[in-house]
């Protein structure tokens, strides 16, 4: 399966990006049998964008025909597109491989709603 | 007639001078008041007015029959919002929030495999009280389209002034010179610019007058609270005869305003003075 993470740096040992509409890079992920097997980097150039940032950085990572994507945070809009192409959301901290790790584990929580992101909680 | 009434600058007193002025015509002839402010309407408080809805407001979205639908991503190729995603393989997504309702996809769609169908972006309120009766629109928080919104109230206010058979109708406009506030002005025989003796309200005067001679509308100008900057008032006052525009009133600055709003109270029923202030608006206004 593919994954895809919010990433402020262009490698796995980068931090994930808070924010997912603007963050600097995507990681794309390759699992299978539960190890990495592969990994690429592409640039969000949604993160520019005056407005609706969330929406087309929403459309990069789907045409990466990913199936889950782990990030903080995310706003209505990218879920809303999202949970309409069937692509899971899950929220994951820290550094990108340890939550590569926690996936694999099934140790993250699904983001189904907002409330789950940590708006107005810290994050 | 109809008259609006904007200024560009927020604060200035629009409000104030369109319900005062509202019950003033209401004395000799039928008057109905339009509250084009969707965003943060007031009149009904200004005005002590018991809310009724009258309808809601309504923009038509697109609705996927994805049994027709054959993957061709045309929908979202034609979108200008971005409110539709397309990825090759996958049914489009679509992001109803940012909809403006333009119709568009239903266009490109070569399959007919969308529909209309919508979503609620506003409310319709009615009411009456000292003699004026109220139309208010209110967009929904959360909804772009304040524009639409104030379209939408202007023409259930047409049909609502027609059963009503007001005379005069006085379209209260929202701060700035957008869409909400060009919606508010086109069409309309008189705008009266409220303004105050400063610089950004003198700014913003003259951003919301472009607007005024742009759609060829005759229109004069309000100095309200003018004596707490007599200077400037008097720039105000060289500018307007500059460009041949009159000074149609000057409202002075009175604790009476403040409490015409903490009352709930128009300010001419608080007290009878400025009656003539708004008479004279009235008779310059024609």
């Amino acid at each position: 399966m593919k994954i895809a993470i919010s990433s402020t740096g262009g490698d796995l040992k980068s931090e994930i990006d808070a924010r997912f509409g603007r963050c600097p890079y995507f990681l794309i992920v390759e699992i299978e049998d539960k190890e990495i097997k592969g990994i690429k980097a592409i640039e969000n150039t949604a993160a520019g964008q005056m407005g609706g940032a969330g929406i087309t950085a929403a459309e990069i990572v789907a045409n990466e025909k990913v199936d889950a994507v782990i990030t903080a945070n995310l706003g209505p809009r990218a879920l809303s597109v999202f949970e309409q192409f069937e692509i899971k959301i899950y929220q994951g901290q820290g550094k990108a491989d340890d939550a590569v790790q926690k996936f694999m584990e099934g140790k993250l929580t699904e983001i189904t709603n907002l409330m789950e992101t940590g708006c107005g909680k810290d994050v | 007639m109809k008259i609006a009434i904007t200024g560009g600058k927020g604060g200035t007193g629009k409000s104030i001078v369109a319900v005062s002025l509202a019950v003033e015509f209401a004395k000799n002839k039928k008057t109905i008041l339009i509250d084009a402010d969707v965003e943060c309407p007031n009149d009904h408080l200004l005005l002590s007015v018991k809310r009724k809805k009258y309808c809601n407001v309504y923009l038509p979205i697109p609705k996927w029959d994805f049994s027709k639908c054959t993957k061709c991503g045309k929908c979202a190729q034609v979108c200008k919002q971005n409110a539709i995603v397309f990825v090759k393989g996958k049914y489009p997504a679509f992001v109803k929030d940012v909809c403006i309702g333009c119709k568009a996809c239903f266009v490109a769609c070569p399959v007919k495999a969308i529909s209309e169908t919508e979503k609620q972006i506003g409310t319709v309120y009615v009411g009456k009280n000292y003699g004026v009766d109220l139309v208010t629109g209110e967009l929904k928080l959360g909804e772009l389209a304040s524009g639409e919104i104030v379209n939408e109230v202007r023409k259930y206010s047409e049909k609502i002034s027609v059963e009503l058979k007001s005379e005069i109708m006085l379209i209260d406009s929202a701060a700035g010179v957008g869409c909400p506030v060009i919606a508010s002005l086109i069409g309309v025989d008189y705008i009266i610019a409220v303004t105050e003796p400063t610089p950004s309200a003198l700014h913003d005067l003259k951003r919301v007058l472009y607007l005024a001679n742009h759609f060829r509308i005759k229109h004069g100008i309000v100095i309200n609270k003018y004596d707490l900057e007599k200077e400037f008032c008097l720039k105000i006052e060289k500018f307007a005869s500059k460009n041949k525009i009159p000074v149609i009133g000057k409202i002075p600055y009175r604790k009476d305003f403040v409490d015409s709003t903490i009352k709930m109270k128009p300010a001419v029923e608080i007290n009878p003075e400025y009656r003539e202030i708004f008479e004279g608006i009235m008779k310059k206004v024609g």
